[in-house]
C-alpha cells in the first residue's frame, strides 16, 4: 500500500516536469542576434506568382492582393469553407447600462448566435460608447479570448480607476471620444484546448456531413478567431453609434496575429494596432530570429492551417512572407509596437516587414513617414504616418505607452485632430477632471 | 486584486474626489515640539528630525524593541552563477537565518552584479512581492522577455547601465500579519510572556523595513557592491516599507516609492482612498498606537510629508499613477511639496510648486523627484526607465 502511494506521487511529478520542459524546449535554441540572421531574399511584393509586375492600384486590387490573401488563407491561416447548410448569425441585446462609469458611457452586451440545423453557438460581444458623442465614434476592437463573459470588461478596481479588468484604459478612451468593442472569440473553439487538431465549436456548423477533421486548407485556430472578429463587425454594421469604417483592431501576441489576418481579409476594419505580434503577425519568417516557421509548425500546429506543415523546413520556398500580409492592410493605417528585449517576436523583423509593405501604401498615395530604412532608436514614436511605429523599452506584452500611442494614432487618422497627450485629456480646462463629475465644491488646502 | 464586493464597499465609503477632501491642517515639518522654528541643517538633524523619527516610531510604524537575547545572523550562500544571463552578470542566491533562544526566522535574497564593470557598483535593492526563495523565481532567460525578472524588475536595463540589483521578498520575515507567528521576526524580540508587539512596537511594515536593513547588512559585506550607492525601492505596501526603511537607516542612499499611498508617500490628513481606517482594518501593518487616530486624523502630530523630509538630503523619487485612486496620487504629490522646505534647507531642489507637475512629466534630476504618470497601481517599464535615469543622475554625478 505504501509503495503504491509513492509510485503515484512519482508519476505526478514526472508529468509536471515533462510539461515544464516542453515549454523550455519550445524556446530552446532560439536565435537572438543579428549575426544569426541567414541570407534570405524576400518574395517581391509587386510581382505576381506568375511573374507579372504590378504597377497600378487596379492590378494590385484585382490580381495581386487577392492571390496573396488566397495563399495566406489556404497555406498559413486557413480559409473559411462554405458550409453544407447556411450558418445564420443573429444578434440579441443582453444588457444595457447607459450610466456606465459614472455616466461617461453606455455599455451594451450583445449575444451573437451562430446557428444552422446542426447546432447553435454563442459569442458575447461588448460595446462601450461615449454618452456625449454627437456623431458615430471611432472604436478600438480589442482582441480577447473570453473576457466579456469572464469579467475582463468590468470595472471593479479603484487602484486602476477607469481601466477594465483586462487592462484597457477605458476611461481615457471614452474621454477622447473613442469607443471600445470586444468579443469572446475563444467561444468559437471547442474540444481540447491543447489537442493538435481543432474540433468542436464553430467547426461543427461548417463541417460537411461525415467530416470530422478540418481539411488541409481550412480553419487554423487563427482563422476561427478572425472569423469571430468579422462576425463582430457584422454586428457593428447594424448599429449607428460606432462608425463601422473606423474600427481599429488591437491585439497583443497571438491575438495581434489574428487582428492582422482578420483585417487583411476583411477590409471593413479601418485600422490595425499590432502589439508585439511577431511571427505569423508582423515579423519576417525568413530572418529566423526568435520563433520560427518550423517552431510554430512543431509546437503550435493548431494555430495554423494543416497545409502550413508542407513548408516546414522549407521556409525559403514560401512564396509569401509577412510584409505581404501588412501590405494587404494598405491603404488603412497600421501601427506596430515592439519590445526591445522581446526576441521571440523579432521587433527588427517587424520593422523590416513594415518597410517592405511601403510600396503598396505609396501606390495609394499614403505617406509612410519612415526617415530611412534604419530601425529608429528605442522609444522613438512614429505617429503621423500611414504606418506608425514604436520600438519601446521593455518586453513582450502591452505597455501603457502602447495604449497612448494607439489613442493618438486614432485621433490623427480617424478624428483628424492633432494627437493629444494624456495631460490634455485629464486636465481639459487646466484643472484635473474629478472622478465624480456630478459633485461640486472645492477642498481648501491650508498648510 | 480584490473581490468586487469589497471594492463596492470602498466606492461607497471612501473619498475619491478632490471636492470631498475635508479641511485639514498639516503639522509643520519645520516647527519643533518646543515651538521653535528650524532654520539650520544642524537644528534639523539634532532636534527636529529625531523628534519626527520618534513620533513615527511611537505612533505610526512602531519601534524595533531590544531583544531579550541577541539575534544572530548567518548568511548562507545557496548558489553562485558567474555566468548568468549569457555571462552578463554574476548571480548570488543567499539564505539569511536569524535566531536566538525564541527560534529561527529565514529570509532569501538574490544579488545580481554586472560582469565586465570595474570596481563596486551602485545597486538597487528591490522589495518584491514575488518570492526569491526558489531557483525558479530568480531566472531571467525568457526569450520573450529577455533579462526580465519574475519580480517585474527588468534586470537587463540595470546591467546595461552598470548597476547591480538585489531583491528580497518583502514580508518573507512577517509571514503572519496578525499574530506574528511562524516565520515572523517580531517573535524573536518578545520579552517574558509577550504574545504580540506592544502598542509602540513594530507591525508588518516595520518588520519589512527591518528586513531591508538586514539585506543592507549583507550588501555592505559584498565587495562587488558600492555600499555608499544603494537605492531602495518598493511598490504599494512595500513602498510604504521602503520609505520607512530609508528614513530609519541612513545607509540607504536613495529611496524610490512606487504607488505607496497611505502609510507611504500620501498624507493621512486628506483621508483620501485607503485611509487610516482601511490601513487598520484587517491586520497590524502599523503599530497599535496608530489605531486611536482612525477617524481622528486631525489629532496626529505627524504626517507623511515628514517621512519624506526625514530621508533628506538623500534623493527620493515618488511615482504616482493618475488612476490609482486608492493610493491618493494627489496626496503623494502634496506630501512631496510639503517636505520640500527640508530639502531646501540642505540647498537641494524639491517640489516647491503647489501645483502638481503635468502628467508624464518626470523630474529625475531633483533631490526630491516626482512623477504622476498615466495608468494606475503597478509597475510599467517607463517607471523603471525613470528610476534608472535617477540613479544615473545622482550616483554618477557624485563620481566614482
Amino acid at each position: 500500500m505504501k509503495n503504491k502511494i509513492i509510485r503515484i506521487a512519482l508519476l505526478v511529478m514526472f508529468l509536471i516536469s515533462t510539461r515544464a520542459y516542453s515549454q523550455e524546449d519550445k524556446f530552446a535554441g532560439a536565435l537572438t542576434r543579428e549575426s544569426d540572421v541567414p541570407n534570405y531574399t524576400l518574395p517581391d511584393l509587386l510581382t505576381t506568382f506568375s511573374g507579372k509586375k504590378i504597377t497600378s492600384i487596379g492590378q494590385w486590387e484585382k490580381e495581386r492582393r487577392p492571390e496573396i490573401v488566397k495563399f495566406f488563407a489556404e497555406n498559413i491561416y486557413g480559409k473559411v469553407p462554405v458550409p453544407a447548410e447556411t450558418v445564420t448569425k443573429s444578434f440579441k441585446l443582453l444588457s444595457e447600462d447607459k450610466n456606465f462609469m459614472e455616466g461617461l458611457c453606455t455599455r451594451r452586451i450583445i449575444l451573437v448566435t451562430f446557428s444552422n440545423s446542426k447546432k447553435s453557438l454563442d459569442m458575447q460581444l461588448v460595446t462601450f460608447v461615449p454618452n456625449n458623442a454627437s456623431k458615430p465614434v471611432p472604436a478600438i476592437y480589442h482582441v480577447n479570448h473570453g473576457g466579456v463573459k469572464g469579467g475582463g470588461y468590468d470595472l471593479s478596481n479603484s487602484q486602476r480607476y477607469g481601466q477594465v479588468n483586462c487592462g484597457v484604459p477605458l476611461r481615457q478612451l471614452i474621454l477622447r471620444g473613442i469607443g471600445l468593442v470586444a468579443s469572446d472569440i475563444g467561444e468559437l473553439i471547442g474540444g481540447d484546448n491543447r489537442a493538435e487538431l481543432l474540433s468542436g465549436g464553430i467547426l461543427d456548423l461548417y463541417f460537411q456531413p461525415g467530416q470530422t477533421n478540418t481539411k488541409d486548407d481550412e480553419w487554423g485556430m487563427m482563422a476561427i478567431w478572425s472569423f469571430g472578429l468579422s462576425s463582430g463587425m457584422d454586428y457593428l454594421e447594424t448599429q449607428k453609434e460606432i462608425n463601422p469604417r473606423q474600427v481599429a483592431l488591437m491585439g497583443c501576441s497571438v491575438l495581434g496575429k489574428v487582428a492582422l489576418w482578420a483585417a487583411a481579409q476583411d477590409q471593413r476594419f479601418g485600422m490595425v494596432l499590432s502589439n508585439t505580434t511577431g511571427h505569423a503577425g508582423d515579423a519576417i519568417w525568413r530572418r529566423q530570429i526568435g520563433e520560427t516557421y518550423d517552431n510554430m509548425c512543431e509546437w503550435l500546429p493548431r494555430w495554423l492551417v494543416r497545409n502550413a506543415q508542407k513548408y516546414k523546413g522549407r521556409v525559403a520556398e514560401l512564396p509569401v512572407d509577412q510584409h505581404m500580409l501588412l501590405a494587404c492592410i494598405a491603404p488603412r493605417p497600421l501601427f506596430i509596437s515592439s519590445g526591445e528585449y522581446d526576441y521571440w517576436a523579432d521587433g527588427k523583423g517587424a520593422w523590416i516587414s513594415a518597410n517592405h509593405a511601403i510600396p503598396v501604401y505609396k501606390m495609394y498615395g499614403k505617406n509612410v513617414a519612415f526617415e530611412s530604412e534604419n530601425q529608429p532608436e528605442v522609444n522613438t514614436v512614429i505617429m503621423k504616418s500611414a504606418i506608425g511605429y514604436n520600438l519601446r523599452t521593455g518586453f513582450h506584452g502591452t505597455d501603457q505607452r502602447d495604449w497612448e500611442n494607439y489613442m493618438k494614432f486614432i485621433e490623427y487618422h480617424f478624428m483628424k485632430i492633432e494627437p493629444r497627450d494624456a495631460q490634455a485629456i485629464y486636465y481639459p480646462e487646466g484643472e484635473l477632471i474629478d472622478h465624480y463629475p456630478n459633485k461640486s465644491g472645492k477642498a481648501v488646502i491650508i498648510r | 486584486m480584490n473581490a468586487t464586493g469589497q471594492d463596492k464597499e470602498w466606492e461607497n465609503n471612501v473619498i475619491y474626489s478632490e471636492s470631498k477632501v475635508p479641511f485639514y491642517e498639516l503639522p509643520d515639518v519645520m516647527m519643533t515640539i518646543e515651538g521653535k522654528r528650524v532654520t539650520t541643517v544642524q537644528e534639523w538633524e539634532q532636534v527636529r528630525r529625531p523628534q519626527i523619527m520618534g513620533m513615527f516610531a511611537g505612533l505610526i510604524y512602531g519601534r524595533i524593541p531590544e531583544p531579550e537575547q541577541p539575534v544572530m545572523q548567518v548568511n548562507e550562500v545557496l548558489s553562485v552563477d558567474k555566468n548568468f544571463l549569457d555571462g552578463k552578470c554574476t548571480l548570488k542566491h543567499l539564505l539569511i537565518k536569524f535566531s536566538n533562544h525564541r527560534g529561527e526566522v529565514k529570509m532569501h535574497m538574490v544579488v545580481y552584479t554586472p560582469n565586465n564593470v570595474a570596481g563596486p557598483v551602485p545597486t538597487l535593492l528591490q522589495l518584491s512581492f514575488s518570492g526569491v526563495e526558489s531557483s525558479g523565481d530568480i531566472g531571467a532567460n525568457n526569450v520573450q522577455s529577455y533579462g526580465n525578472l519574475n519580480s517585474g524588475l527588468p534586470l537587463i536595463y540595470f546591467l546595461n547601465k552598470g548597476f547591480g540589483v538585489a531583491i528580497i521578498h518583502g514580508g518573507e520575515v512577517v509571514s503572519d500579519e496578525n499574530g506574528f507567528g511562524g516565520n515572523s521576526v517580531q517573535r524573536l524580540y518578545y520579552h517574558g510572556n509577550q504574545s504580540l508587539p506592544r502598542a509602540d512596537e513594530w507591525g508588518v511594515l516595520g518588520g519589512i523595513a527591518w528586513q531591508a536593513s538586514r539585506a543592507m547588512d549583507y550588501l555592505e559585506s559584498d565587495a562587488a557592491i558600492d555600499k555608499s550607492k544603494v537605492a531602495i525601492l518598493g511598490f504599494s505596501k512595500l513602498g510604504k516599507s521602503a520609505l520607512w526603511a530609508a528614513a530609519q537607516d541612513t545607509r540607504f542612499a536613495m529611496a524610490f516609492s512606487q504607488n505607496s499611498g497611505c502609510g507611504g508617500a500620501a498624507l493621512w490628513g486628506r483621508i483620501y482612498g485607503e485611509n487610516m481606517k482601511y490601513t487598520f482594518r484587517n491586520n497590524r501593518w502599523l503599530c497599535e498606537n496608530g489605531r486611536k487616530f482612525v477617524g481622528n486624523e486631525d489629532d496626529l502630530s505627524v504626517d507623511q510629508h515628514m517621512l519624506l523630509a526625514a530621508i533628506a538630503p538623500r534623493p527620493v523619487y515618488i511615482t504616482s499613477g493618475i488612476d490609482d485612486n486608492w493610493a491618493d496620487p494627489m496626496g503623494e504629490y502634496l506630501s512631496a511639496h510639503f517636505a520640500t522646505p527640508v530639502f531646501e534647507l540642505y540647498g537641494l531642489t524639491g517640489q516647491p510648486s503647489p501645483e502638481r507637475p503635468k502628467l508624464n512629466e518626470p523630474s529625475e534630476d531633483r533631490a526630491l523627484s516626482y512623477v504622476v504618470r498615466t495608468s494606475g497601481h503597478g509597475y510599467f517599464q517607463s517607471d523603471w526607465d525613470r528610476y534608472i535615469k535617477c540613479m544615473e543622475f545622482h550616483f554618477k554625478k557624485q563620481g566614482k
